[in-house]
């Protein structure tokens, strides 16, 4: 029967190793199947995982002896083709409850680079069932992996961990919905063909923006307006193109302002005052801070962004005590899970033992009354024998039912409780 | 206990409970404080309208009451505007209140008067009043959500109101709702004046008072279908007319210079 203590994780994160070091152990989709016949196979593991991401390798796995970490860096070397030590100072080992608990607060987006974040989850959901799909996955697997899965729901809806944007161009989405409500249909003009650009223009498009992308270089333009299915313009026609624009993200390396206040007056005057939303995270900056004093234009620079980021992450991190307590409070469920699966056969035990006491006990007292009872009279002992047994084990049964599943320690006293009912 | 009596004070009960869960809502991260509070608004609904039916009361404040609480659960089924309740349901509770234990003057009006444009007027003027009054609530939401955005405010009230367009869109459909029942209302009324005085316009302080914001409106509701006023002026503006409209209807009647303060009795003479 498994049993939490079987769970092992050794892995490396963001946290413990440098990218040189993390690049070199990542499992490619492809080789993830022939990956974990390996660790059951060579390795003699009786179930594994394997998440792979760019912040983090694990490997969780229930091994066959007491040496599973050994066995499972061990692995991690052999797999990737990497002297013996390579690894060794970044790989942490968790056993038992310690990795059950790494695994929740991992599917919970608590060890991510950026807490909260969504990605996490769906990776660790790949990672589970890749395993299922090579047959690696077994009853402890399945278990630990439901009930992470369960906890990462409950972090993710009763605290407010992944709410807000912690990117500057998420932020940029955000604000601009607190203007237009929903973004479908409207257009978003972008200044600028550069990095920034093309993030603002995934996060804009997602949400069913019409595209506009207008750049000094109209090459540029085109390139990015080609792989975002965008519009690419001139930058000589910005004031034309900002009587349409709802939305605009000025990126550019421009060294002066290129929309001032008299542009944006003209433009919404055209465009009869409709509201305009404008993110200058360009630096020096694109657009003359005096626009953000006309009505219906909302202006935010890179340092506005920045701050509404960095008050985001703060509040996230203030959850983390909420999303902990959750992720203990399940831990202690499933343990308890565990627990009663396991108290099972001991309580058959138990039981087993009065019947057999209660057996040995009639075999001496109808042998001593010899003949001189009734069939019927011996039903009626036996019944009683058995009763006596039964009521007698009651309160000893009851008392290690309750004792196991509510104390903390209750794997301890399951064990005791084993040694003592041991035949 | 009496089942009137029993009605009248689970509303206020309930009214004033939803005011509270409300106040809760827009200053802590309570979990379904929202829901919770419209709920509650709902239930002294239903509370007081089972009290109205089964007396057949006719208190106009009383009424107005119900129709803001009404438009309110309405309109937060439509939108995602439950930050609405935080100002609606003090208004509601304070205009129950007030009902209930200030009384006005003209619920002793009764429905007895002879003639079908009595109901209409009075009906069409309340839930023109009461839609005016939800408007002028998006208004204030829209100004107090501009201001955050302007200056960059992102917290707390911010995160809980919708964005600014719902707001203009929320306010500018129901000044335009409210509008048309307010030209009903005021046609009607103008026809019962002509039955009992014989004239359309009898120069009453709360005509001429309901004329000049009816004008108001009607120019500013011109101005935002056909010049594309709005923003931040046009609802400075809605929150002016309504102001003007309920500060100009409570001082007359307050003063009692208005034939609308007359009793039935009166009235039929």
């Amino acid at each position: 029967m498994s049993s939490v203590g079987e769970l092992t994780c050794v892995g490396l994160n963001h946290q413990t190793a440098p990218v040189e070091v993390r690049e070199r152990v990542t499992f490619a989709e492809n080789k993830l199947t022939h990956a974990l016949h390996a660790l059951v196979g060579q390795h003699q593991m009786r179930e594994a995982a394997i998440l792979s991401t760019c912040n983090r390798t694990e490997v969780y796995a229930r091994g066959s002896s007491d040496h599973t970490g050994q066995a499972l860096t061990q692995f991690l070397h052999e797999f990737h083709g990497l002297p013996g030590t390579l690894l060794s100072p970044h790989l942490y080992c968790h056993t038992g409850s310690s990795a059950l608990k790494q695994l929740f607060r991992v599917a919970s987006a608590l060890d991510s680079l950026v807490v909260g974040e969504p990605q996490i989850l769906g990776q660790i959901k790949d990672a589970y069932q890749a395993a299922q799909e090579a047959g690696t996955a077994g009853p402890l697997l399945n278990r630990v992996f439901q009930h992470a899965f369960l906890a990462a729901k409950r972090v993710r809806s009763e605290t407010k961990i992944g709410n807000n944007a912690v990117t500057v161009s998420f932020a940029a989405v955000e604000l601009a919905q607190k203007v237009f409500g929903n973004l479908k249909g409207l257009n978003c003009l972008l200044i600028g063909a550069g990095e920034m650009s093309e993030l603002a223009a995934q996060h804009f498009q997602r949400r069913g923006a019409k595209l506009v992308i207008a750049n000094r270089s109209l090459a540029h333009a085109e390139e990015l307006a080609t792989r975002s299915g965008a519009t690419a313009e001139s930058l000589a026609r910005l004031e034309e193109l900002l009587n349409t624009a709802d939305v605009i993200v000025a990126s550019t390396a421009s060294p002066h302002f290129l929309v001032g206040p008299s542009e944006v007056r003209r433009s919404m005057k055209r465009r009869r005052y409709r509201p305009m939303f404008i993110v200058d995270i360009a630096v020096p900056r694109n657009v003359d801070p005096a626009v953000a004093k006309i009505d219906g234009v909302y202006l935010y620079d890179i340092d506005d962004l920045g701050s509404v980021v960095l008050g985001n992450i703060a509040q996230r991190q203030m959850e983390m005590g909420a999303a902990e307590q959750i992720i203990e409070e399940e831990l202690h469920q499933l343990a308890k899970q565990f627990r009663l699966k396991q108290l099972g056969p001991l309580l058959a035990t138990m039981k087993q033992h009065g019947e057999d006491v209660a057996k040995e006990e009639l075999e001496k007292v109808f042998t001593a009354l010899g003949e001189g009872v009734s069939s019927e009279h011996k039903q009626h002992i036996a019944k009683m024998a058995h009763a006596l047994a039964s009521k007698l084990l009651h309160p000893s049964i009851h008392l290690v039912k309750d004792q196991i599943l509510r104390v903390d320690d209750g794997e301890a006293l399951l064990a005791q409780a084993r040694e003592l009912w041991k035949k | 206990m009496q089942l009137s009596y029993f009605l009248i004070l689970t509303a206020l009960v309930l009214y004033g409970l939803a005011t509270v869960v409300f106040a809760a809502h827009m200053m802590r991260e309570y979990k379904h404080t929202a829901r919770i509070g419209m709920g509650l608004l709902l239930a002294g609904l239903l509370a007081h309208a089972a009290h109205a039916l089964r007396t057949g009361s006719l208190d106009t404040t009383g009424w107005l009451a119900f129709g803001i609480g009404l438009i309110v659960v309405i309109v937060t089924l439509r939108y995602p505007m439950s930050a609405l309740g935080v100002f609606a349901a003090p208004l509601v509770f304070l205009s129950f209140t007030t009902a209930l234990f200030v009384g006005v003057r003209d619920s002793s009006v009764h429905i007895a008067l002879k003639s079908y444009w009595f109901p209409l007027h009075v009906s069409a003027a309340i839930v023109a009043d009461a839609l005016l009054a939800v408007a002028g609530l998006a208004a204030i939401m829209y100004l107090l959500q501009d201001h955050f955005l302007k200056n960059k405010q992102l917290h707390g009230a911010f995160h809980k109101f919708p964005s600014i367009h719902v707001l203009d869109d929320v306010s500018l459909k129901l000044l335009s709702v409210g509008f048309l029942f307010m030209t009903i209302g005021m046609c009607a009324g103008a026809f019962l004046a002509r039955q009992y005085w014989g004239t359309h316009w009898y120069e009453d302080p709360r005509q001429i008072w309901s004329f000049c914001t009816w004008l108001i409106l009607g120019a500013m509701l011109s101005a935002r279908f056909f010049t594309g006023f709005r923003g931040r002026r046009a609802a400075f503006v809605t929150v002016f007319a309504v102001t003007c409209i309920f500060g100009g209807l409570f001082s007359l009647n307050y003063f009692n210079i208005t034939k609308h303060n007359v009793t039935y009795m009166e009235l039929v003479k």
